[in-house]
């Protein structure tokens, strides 16, 4: 449902120029669309969903909440951050990453908070959408919007994200936005010209497929997480035992 | 997994990498399901605005509070319900059911050896049956000043009755708000079918 690699390309740069002379319905179409494909659009759209299906089945009158205390102000909180992080991964894409996991872990805990995670189907709806946003990837070069077409060139934002994830260097889009003037080169089918390729990273190919598998790493290390809080949900002095070995995992990863 | 990264600045998803994810993310729901029917873990209740049907062949609690509370609905307008307070209890082979619409959801818990454990549960409900026995029981007492269940009272001047304990068999309450801070569900199981 959200992979578009294949049938429905974007049309290519050629196109973009005749943007201007489309009628107004027409670019709005394209609009929505490049705003839908260019974030974790189905991701954050079933982890809204989730939140609000679970903050629906949870409308205990405040008083009793307050009585109930940290437990009953949990049940609130747990999907009010929820539909904020489905909320963010829409709006700052950039740290899907973040959003995402938490997204996850969230809706683990709302089964514990929040009348079983709003009977089950908000959990799943949270936990499906938050690994969906967080297996979504950023496109190559986003080119100039419409809005940044009339306002001039800028500086692409992905470049911080690259070399937080490490995996997301290979992808050739930075050497792009540090070109002056910033304009597109026009891409063959989308495959970057080998120049490209070699120049910026020597690491190449092996690089990549070292990359992922710290990415992976991490992951497993941060779902392990919710598993350790779950396991020791009272004990804190036990909860802190396990912790260790989690943080084991990522330097060991990352070495 | 080198694939072209789509065109244009558009993203797309890396099944591989929502895998990775979402099988531990399984794993976890799992577990939290296993340790809830184990009562290792303890859930906490808050519903409302659904109505909703909780049967138990037993039910034994300390600390019982009842008064009447007038709610307001969209399409009933304004009728009353009967809100009940306990301040711990145990229950066996509860069963509660939902209609979400879709479908019915029913929970049932406590049907082996090891009883439903709950603390501060307040129900509003319009229809309340069973065989009751109170101990110490004082009826007619003003709402407002309440004791037996800590924080939970009713409107000053208003009808309620308490008492120390309570024990009742063959409960079904046909209940449109309930709270519980804790609730431990031993043997729980969780599934789409036909109302207690």
């Amino acid at each position: 449902m959200d992979s578009y690699g294949g049938g429905d390309r974007e049309p290519e740069a050629s196109d973009e120029y005749e943007t201007v002379e489309l009628g107004p319905i027409r670019r709005a179409l394209l609009a929505w669309q490049r705003w839908r494909r260019t974030r974790p659009f189905w991701g954050g759209l079933l982890i809204i969903l989730g939140g609000g299906e679970i903050l629906l089945s949870e409308q205990a009158p405040l008083p009793i909440v307050i009585h109930v205390g940290a437990q009953g102000l949990a049940g609130y909180l747990v999907p009010i951050v929820l539909v904020l992080c489905g909320v963010l991964l829409w709006l700052s894409p950039t740290q899907q990453t973040f959003y995402s996991v938490l997204a996850v872990v969230l809706a683990l805990g709302s089964w514990v908070t929040s009348n079983l995670g709003g009977f089950f189907v908000g959990l799943l709806l949270g936990v499906i959408g938050g690994a969906l946003a967080f297996a979504w990837q950023r496109g190559e070069d986003p080119g100039p919007s419409l809005r940044e077409e009339l306002r001039g060139p800028r500086k692409s934002p992905s470049e911080g994200l690259g070399l937080v994830l490490g995996d997301e260097a290979r992808d050739g889009s930075d050497d792009d936005a540090e070109r002056p003037g910033g304009a597109p080169l026009p891409q063959h089918d989308g495959e970057p010209l080998p120049q490209e390729d070699a120049e910026p990273l020597p690491k190449g190919a092996g690089g990549e497929s070292g990359g992922s598998f710290r990415a992976d790493g991490m992951i497993t290390g941060v779902s392990a997480l919710p598993l350790i809080l779950a396991i020791f949900p009272r004990a804190s002095s036990q909860s802190l035992a396990p912790s260790p070995g989690a943080h084991h995992t990522k330097p060991r990863a990352a070495s | 997994m080198t694939e072209n990264a789509a065109v244009g600045g558009y993203g797309r998803v890396r099944w591989r990498r929502f895998a990775l994810i979402l099988m531990p993310a399984l794993a976890a729901v799992i577990i939290l399901v296993v340790l809830t029917a184990q009562s290792v873990l303890a859930v906490s209740f808050a519903i409302s605005g659904v109505p909703f049907t909780v049967t138990a062949s037993q039910l034994n609690g300390q600390g019982f509070e009842q008064f009447g509370v007038l709610d307001h609905s969209v399409t009933r307008g304004n009728f009353f319900l009967a809100s009940s307070a306990i301040r711990t209890a145990t229950l066996s082979h509860l069963c509660l059911s939902v209609n979400l619409g879709l479908a019915i959801l029913k929970i049932t818990a406590g049907n082996g050896g090891s009883d439903v454990s709950g603390s501060d549960l307040v129900i509003d409900a319009d229809r309340l049956s069973g065989n009751a026995s109170f101990t110490k029981i004082n009826i007619g007492q003003d709402a407002s000043t309440l004791t037996q269940v800590p924080g939970v009272k009713g409107p000053a001047g208003a009808f309620a009755l308490d008492s120390q304990t309570v024990a009742i068999s063959n409960l079904r309450t046909h209940a449109y708000a309930t709270t519980a801070g804790t609730f431990t569900l031993p043997g729980l199981s969780l599934r789409f079918g036909s109302p207690c």
